[in-house]
């Protein structure tokens, strides 16, 4: 058994579906479950749940029409929680949690007025699910939805989602914007009035601050009578087609599922409730004020639509608040551009590819053997004779090269003229509309923009300071080796640690802004890595700090070998060492800043481990650089024929960066 | 006076570049819970180990980090070893398909990784190597730039010591080895370092390619527990320093030697 992050779920599961060494029943979030669902991996099992369809909650998720696929394990929610501390503090009723939207709003008001750094409500932002989970209650309460009830059209641009979202706006003022994650920290630090999050704070609340004293309560509605809708999801368990124990899968199934354990489960971990509505009103929850309230909001929670395109429809829907709430985009425009891009998902036609990847694999591999055989076929004709130990030397490398790197390639090249479908390994081949699609889709070209302002801005930085602080330490400074070795080691240090020490470096109370606050200078709101004018940029300071170090010792070893009877013969003309520096030092340098600007480049061109940590391309898909992109189109929306050409237009433009940076600089030489 | 104004510029600039890595350290070593209060002291008042402990026993980061060190070792000899070879023969000897092969090196240096990430996991299936050491360390053997900074070095050696050697009867192999290699040093000092940084550092494919705990490597390891922990930041600054300290002791013990290794090699680029 394995426990996987949400964050990373996915990728896993689908490169071990790929692998075929998945086990027979398996969970999965029920926002994937429409994929899995209509992928054909999953064995369906219409027949054997028809008894336990109306006892239990959530089969939206994994149901195709009429057919059932999966079976609805542990489930959630979102529901409101509340400082009862902070209420009596502002004068509100501990007892009464806000029931409708304008008793949310004045109760967030009161709590902001009790200190400049408390907060009344906590608004989710730059995140890829988040955001939009935590609005869509209120969305549903307004009367407003994404899809028709038949998913052919998108709705989202209504008078209600208007509404809502001009409430939602009217928020802020009052409101923390973060990442969940920062508003639940924050809220148990006694510094949020209200949060709509989940029931993962019990435990964290009990861990980090065992004494604050709140409740919980259903999400607040347009009006008092309203019965409030909410955000439901849970796991799934499904068992695989390729099974080759389908009866004791299910009873496992059954097992899993039964009233004791499903109430267990939700006993011991008090963050999941059982799908069983019976075991939904086990005395337990009476007990329990804040399992009673999460409970009771189950009830009435309600799943997104099960359309294969919803998670990605659900970051653009993000994305939307995020637009709303931080760049302040009019709610208009910003529904309007949102329900565009909506429908070109609803719109897209899943194909079932024509050829299995096992045949592509085989002409590939065909083509290879070829290759070499011919080669090895050539060989007599120029090679001198007892000249054999060429092949010796030649053959270890590139058969693994031709194997692990070339074939890889090749395979990619394929895949990047055609539909290639992940879950199925089947594509079918579709020219050169995926060039074209790429080049035309405004969020790529975004990328695109994205990646070339990192590259332009890091690069020279890096450049710089490099070149500067190795020609400092040259001139002779005391303790040479300490500020080598020093100014080494961010370089040594892993990318991932680097990203994990700049994110909290990074946040709202991170270190960054204690210590502007410190010296009286404004800081960013939000902080640095959730708003979309300072992510980039910072995540681009993080590169030059962690990268420079390398560059620098390159360039001692450049400058110690260029000759000092150089730098004598200008001292005896009377140079300064300012002019030494122009004169010879930089034009003796030449070759080395040529080979530094071409690897730099490439690396920054490349930048993914850092977003993939730091902000998954957000906020507003403000850090969505060329690679992200590329990981997203592949690994989140399962294009990767898409993905594919992605990589070779981003190999190409690569090329012609080297190109011209080579050109330029030999012929200034 | 002049040596010392610049001394203390670099000292300063020192002290800035190194700092992060010190709040890392001193964060790591802050009691759970007093955080937003105490997260801005320079030296933290109170001081503990728990958090190394904690994270030390929520996982075999022993094992995570033997992986590593193991894994990254294997592909930085098999690198020295395998490019070093072909290389010689780009620099020295001509046969069929140079010049293709040539072109396809420099071709596959830029492609972006996460490209073939799919099809070389299809590899690893179809060899029945997903979740070992085979996956983890076969791929990375042959990584192009070693080669393309190879060839290029070779090619700046002058030939006559090798004719010499050859007509003293001293066989290819020889010449490679005894005669090439150690002249080759700072070069191969160049590949080695890179080679093994980014072993060690490196995450996607060790995530996407294993998924038992015992085959994990210490950035996925470290990746999973951020995942898990969320903004726990003592306990994550204490898996920082727990994946980034031993590299950073072994860099700080071979300090001189890396560093010349370095030096040396790239004069020659």
């Amino acid at each position: 058994m394995q426990q996987l992050s949400w964050d990373f779920g996915n990728d896993k599961i689908i490169t071990s579906l790929i692998s075929g060494n998945a086990p027979d029943v398996f969970e999965i979030g029920s926002t994937w479950g429409p994929h899995f669902s209509q992928s054909g991996v999953l064995k369906e099992i219409t027949q054997e749940t028809r008894l336990y369809r109306s006892r239990y909650l959530m089969w939206e998720p994994v149901m195709v029409q009429d057919k059932v696929y999966g079976f609805p394990w542990l489930v959630g929610t979102r529901f409101l929680f509340y400082n009862k501390t902070l209420f009596k503090k502002a004068g509100l009723d501990p007892a009464r949690p806000p029931r409708t939207w304008n008793e949310l709003l004045r109760a967030a008001q009161k709590i902001k007025g009790l200190s400049s750094d408390t907060y009344g409500y906590g608004i989710a932002v730059a995140e890829e699910f988040a955001p939009w989970h935590t609005f869509i209650p209120y969305l549903w309460n307004g009367g407003g939805d994404v899809l028709s009830r038949n998913w052919k059209e998108v709705v989202l641009n209504s008078s209600a989602a208007r509404q809502t979202l001009s409430f939602y706006q009217s928020l802020k003022p009052y409101a923390l914007l973060n990442r969940q994650e920062q508003i639940d920290q924050m809220f148990a630090a006694e510094k949020v009035g209200m949060i709509l999050s989940g029931a993962w704070n019990f435990k964290s609340i009990q861990k980090t601050n065992s004494k604050l004293e709140y409740g919980v309560s259903s999400v607040p509605t347009p009006k008092s009578s309203q019965s409030p809708m909410s955000f439901g999801g849970g796991e799934m368990l499904v068992i695989l087609n390729k099974t080759k124990h389908p009866k004791e899968a299910f009873e496992f199934i059954r097992f899993l599922t039964s009233y004791e354990v499903e109430l267990s489960l939700s006993r011991t971990q008090r963050n999941v409730l059982p799908s069983l509505k019976t075991a939904l009103k086990d005395p337990f929850f009476e007990q329990d004020s804040h399992m009673k309230g999460f409970a009771e909001q189950m009830l009435t929670a309600k799943t997104p639509p099960a359309h294969v395109g919803w998670m990605k429809m659900e970051k653009i829907l993000s994305s939307l608040i995020d637009r709303v709430m931080l760049q302040d985009e009019p709610i208009g425009q910003a529904l309007e551009i949102t329900s565009d891009r909506l429908s070109k998902i609803l719109n897209q036609t899943q194909k079932r590819g024509a050829i299995s990847d096992e045949r592509l694999t085989f002409w590939i591999l065909a083509f290879l053997l070829i290759l070499v055989g011919s080669l090895w076929f050539l060989r007599n004709r120029n090679v001198p004779a007892g000249e054999m130990s060429t092949w010796v030397l030649v053959l270890p490398w590139v058969g693994l090269f031709l194997v692990f790197s070339l074939y890889p390639l090749l395979y990619s090249l394929v895949i990047s003229f055609s539909d290639y479908h992940v879950l199925t390994s089947r594509f079918s081949l579709s020219g050169f509309s995926n060039y074209f699609s790429t080049l035309k889709d405004p969020e790529f070209l975004k990328a695109l923009g994205h990646t070339l302002f990192f590259a332009l801005g890091t690069v020279p930085f890096t450049l710089v300071i490099s070149i500067g602080l190795a020609a400092l330490i040259h001139q002779g400074v005391p303790w040479k080796s300490l500020f080598q070795a020093g100014f080494f080691l961010p370089v040594v240090t892993s990318i991932i640690v680097v990203a994990t020490l700049f994110t909290f470096f990074y946040s709202e109370n991170g270190f960054l802004n204690f210590i502007l606050t410190a010296w009286g200078i404004p800081k960013p709101n939000p902080a640095w890595l959730i708003n979309h004018k300072w992510a980039l940029l910072s995540i681009m300071a993080m590169a030059v700090w962690s990268s420079s170090g390398y560059y620098l010792i390159l360039f001692l070893a450049a400058l110690q070998s260029i000759p000092s009877s150089l730098y004598e013969a200008s001292r005896l003309d009377g140079a300064s060492s300012i002019q030494q520096f122009f004169k010879i030092t930089l034009p003796q340098l030449k070759p080395m800043i040529l080979f530094v600007m071409v690897i730099n480049t490439i690396n920054s061109l490349q930048v993914f481990p850092e977003i993939f940590t730091m902000t998954k391309g957000g906020p507003a898909r403000s850090t969505t650089t060329i690679v992200y992109y590329l990981y997203e189109k592949g690994f989140s929306e399962f294009q990767m024929g898409t993905a594919s050409a992605v990589a070779y237009i981003l190999a190409l433009l690569m090329c012609v960066f080297a190109y011209f940076q080579m050109k330029v600089l030999r012929e200034e030489a | 006076m002049k040596k010392t104004v610049l001394f203390i510029f670099l000292f300063g600039s020192l002290l800035i570049s190194l700092f992060p890595l010190y709040l890392m350290f001193t964060t790591s070593l802050k009691p759970e819970g007093s955080l937003l209060a105490a997260m801005n002291e320079l030296w933290p008042r109170q001081m503990t180990l728990k958090n190394y402990w904690d994270v030390w026993m929520s996982g075999p980061f022993d094992r995570y980090f033997l992986n590593s060190m193991g894994v990254a070792l294997v592909i930085t000899l098999g690198n020295i070893f395998l490019a070093l070879m072909v290389a010689y023969a780009f620099a020295r000897r001509s046969f069929v398909g140079k010049k293709l092969f040539f072109g396809t090196i420099l071709l596959t240096m830029m492609m972006p990784a996460q490209i073939v990430m799919v099809p070389t996991f299809i590899v690893m299936k179809h060899f029945g190597w997903l979740n070992t050491y085979w996956a983890l360390i076969v791929p990375s053997l042959v990584l192009p730039f070693n080669v393309f900074l190879l060839i290029q070095y070779l090619k700046s050696l002058p030939v006559s010591l090798e004719e010499a050697a050859r007509l003293d009867g001293a066989s290819p192999f020889q010449i490679l080895f005894k005669i090439v290699m150690p002249l080759t040093k700072p070069a191969l000092a160049v590949v080695g370092i890179n080679t093994f940084l980014g072993a060690w550092n490196t995450f996607l494919y060790p995530f996407l390619l294993t998924n038992t705990t015992e085959m994990r490597t210490l950035p996925v390891g470290l990746a999973l527990y951020k995942g898990v922990h969320g903004v726990d930041w003592v306990h994550l600054m204490a898996g920082s320093c727990l994946a980034a300290g031993p590299v950073i002791l072994i860099f700080l013990i071979f300090q001189k030697l890396i560093i010349a290794g370095l030096t040396a090699g790239a004069v020659k680029e």
